[in-house]
């Protein structure tokens, strides 16, 4: 609906408008759902989150969904940028969006990430002679455990990057491990737009999908969160856009997906909530309780209107935590 | 029923959880379980025990070779066992792997001259998320390294990431016993894991791992490992019992085996269009599962450890970590 909408005021306004009229409506959306039951994708709306969907999010910058995961990509004069191919088939569908709206090629295929759910399926762009961008050490994770339909990456860097194509920019920028050893945060402009594959999720911050915590570098978070948050102030970015498409219920039960982007405020509202959790299970851990004790001891419910609130996911969460001060990580 | 007497609980685990709260609680737990006990394995090889933690340490005619301290307290009391057993000095202290509740507390040894040994990213990682109490190595290698000391050695081999990224295996010459750490226990692998969440546990190379310390055991004959934590049992009378710190090496291959089977299990359910969130679920109701995995876990068994277990299986089977 949103894409439709944009879509039919991208024919009359200039691109800027656009962009800000996409956020004002992303925003608004935001509104009306603080009167819906929110829930993270994967628990309901089945029939929803198994189609594809395009959101132009203006300036050139699109938002492509496939399932519960979301890709971008940047559209030039001189050529397109892909962010995360997500699978074969996920990237069959959006090469087919990005033809809809451009006859340029891909030049440019990004990986935020290592795992496969992101980084599967760019073999159709890289037969179309796409390069392929990632930090380091995701080229060393694909190196180590490799599979057939991912695509290596050609070029790889330490801190950042930034790809310029045509009137478009992005910057991608690795902080330290936080999601994953890899995991890059980017900057499209002229958009301003901060691009989170995970770990938030906008349009309103949530509990993480996966309780058990895979991956994450819990004994970075706190202070990866920190980086991002002064790096949006410093280069006075107000949105941001997420890989993980979260799900709202409407006041008839039915289930829509929510837009993909917020205020720029979210990436501090997820650090209040993992500052909060790793702090709670600290206190317990430093009161000498057992760690099978404290997830029952645990009161979250101040972060209740998180997307995809859950107790029971919150112990599990409490399980894996205790470790990071047991043993350290 | 399946005889309390087979229910092995990896309460290793729950013992671990308990050390912060020391003696005490561990006394309740067990009647009569005393705090710490050391065991004579054999030519000059010792294991000692406090709370539900383990290490090993190697007795010879020119020094001590010891392993993980297991914290401040633990190495005290370490240092007057070995104390009681010989007046040579520690001259070599061994890391398992990076973990704080493992690798503390080695200022004792330090402090008598003894130099510290890892694997290379064991010191990256106490770099770089470093602990008052844990001592950087002054020795670290790739993939292993051999200390020798009055005609005695201990080897320590790395295989890759598996808990933790620098985790070894150990073989003392010349009792031929294996130490082993957290990835396998003596005297069975089919327990549930202490932590389902699998902490800081890289799942895409247990099975590899695991496969690489079988080979090692198979070409050097070994045939007795001992685990660096303390396994409990049920006995008949419903009362907890300590099992025996060693055991076969068959538990090597078990694990291995628990680990594959599992991820078969899941593995199928996504390849059936199950969802990382379902598969939990999908897999517990699966009867092939109850009857070829969860009947094997000789205890530790709860469905919502499992359910744990799996989901977390399930993110690896996804994302491929």
């Amino acid at each position: 609906m949103i894409s439709t909408l944009l879509s039919d005021l991208d024919a009359g306004l200039p691109a800027r408008a656009v962009a800000r009229l996409a956020v004002l409506i992303g925003f608004a959306a935001m509104l009306v759902c603080q009167s819906m039951v929110i829930a993270h994708a994967q628990n309901a709306a089945a029939p929803l989150t198994s189609s594809y969907e395009t959101e132009d999010l203006g300036d050139g910058l699109y938002a492509f969904r496939a399932g519960v995961e979301r890709s971008f990509f940047l559209v030039s004069e001189e050529g397109v940028v892909v962010i995360d191919p997500l699978n074969v088939e996920a990237a069959q569908a959006l090469r087919a969006e990005i033809t809809k709206r451009t006859d340029q090629p891909v030049k440019y295929v990004v990986y935020s990430n290592s795992f496969f759910e992101r980084s599967s399926g760019g073999q159709i762009f890289k037969d179309d002679g796409a390069q392929f961008i990632a930090q380091e050490k995701c080229a060393e994770n694909l190196l180590e455990t490799p599979r057939t339909d991912v695509v290596m990456p050609d070029v790889t860097f330490t801190d950042s990057h930034v790809i310029v194509l045509g009137d478009q920019t992005l910057e991608m920028r690795y902080f330290g491990p936080s999601f994953g050893n890899c995991f890059t945060v980017m900057v499209a402009r002229p958009a301003n737009v901060m691009l989170f594959s995970n770990i938030v999720s906008p349009p309103k911050a949530s509990l993480p999908a996966d309780p058990t915590l895979a991956n994450y570098s819990l004994y970075s978070l706190i202070g990866f969160f920190k980086v991002v948050e002064a790096f949006a102030a410093k280069g006075e970015i107000e949105t941001v856009a997420g890989g993980y498409a979260t799900i709202g219920r409407g006041e008839d039960g039915n289930p829509v997906i929510l837009p993909s982007t917020g205020p720029i405020s979210l990436v501090g509202e997820q650090r209040i909530f993992w500052e909060t959790l790793l702090g709670a299970v600290k206190a317990a851990y430093d009161q000498g309780m057992p760690a099978r004790v404290i997830p029952k001891r645990i009161d979250m419910s101040q972060f209740s209107e998180y997307a995809g609130y859950d107790e029971r996911s919150l112990q599990i969460m409490t399980r894996r935590i205790y470790s990071l001060y047991r043993i350290g990580r | 029923m399946l005889a309390l007497r087979v229910r092995i609980l990896c309460w290793v685990a729950l013992l671990a959880a308990l050390a912060p709260l020391a003696t005490p609680t561990q006394a309740q737990f067990i009647p009569g379980l005393a705090p710490n006990e050391t065991e004579d394995l054999g030519n000059g090889l010792y294991a000692f025990r406090h709370g539900g933690y383990r290490n090993i340490f190697l007795v010879t005619d020119e020094g001590v070779i010891a392993t993980d301290p297991l914290g401040p307290k633990e190495a005290e009391v370490l240092r007057q066992e070995i104390a009681k057993v010989t007046d040579k000095p520690v001259k070599f202290v061994a890391y398992s792997h990076s973990h704080w509740d493992h690798v503390s507390g080695g200022k004792i040894f330090k402090d008598e001259g003894a130099r510290f040994v890892a694997q290379e990213k064991c010191a990256e990682n106490i770099s770089e998320t470093p602990h008052p109490d844990v001592i950087p190595p002054d020795v670290t290698f790739a993939d292993n390294y051999k200390i020798e000391l009055g005609g005695r050695s201990l080897e320590l081999y790395y295989f890759g990431p598996s808990h933790d990224d620098c985790m070894v295996v150990m073989v003392a010459r010349p009792a031929n016993i294996l130490f082993v750490i957290d990835i396998g226990s003596a005297p069975t692998g089919w327990f549930m894991e202490y932590n389902p969440t699998m902490s800081d546990t890289h799942l895409y190379n247990m099975v590899p791992y695991l496969r690489a310390v079988e080979a090692l055991m198979e070409r050097e004959g070994i045939e007795t490992i001992v685990s660096g934590h303390l396994s409990i049992t049920i006995g008949d009378d419903g009362q907890f019992k300590p099992l025996a710190s060693t055991g076969p090496a068959v538990a090597i291959r078990e694990k291995r085996e628990f680990w594959e089977m599992l991820y078969g299990f899941v593995r199928q359910e996504m390849a059936a269009g199950a969802s990382v969130d379902d598969v939990p679920a999908k897999v517990i109701a699966n009867p092939e599962f109850q009857d070829e995995f969860v009947e094997h876990i000789r205890r530790g068994y709860e469905e919502e450890e499992m359910w744990i277990l799996v989901r977390r299986v399930a993110t690896y089977i996804a994302s491929g970590r």
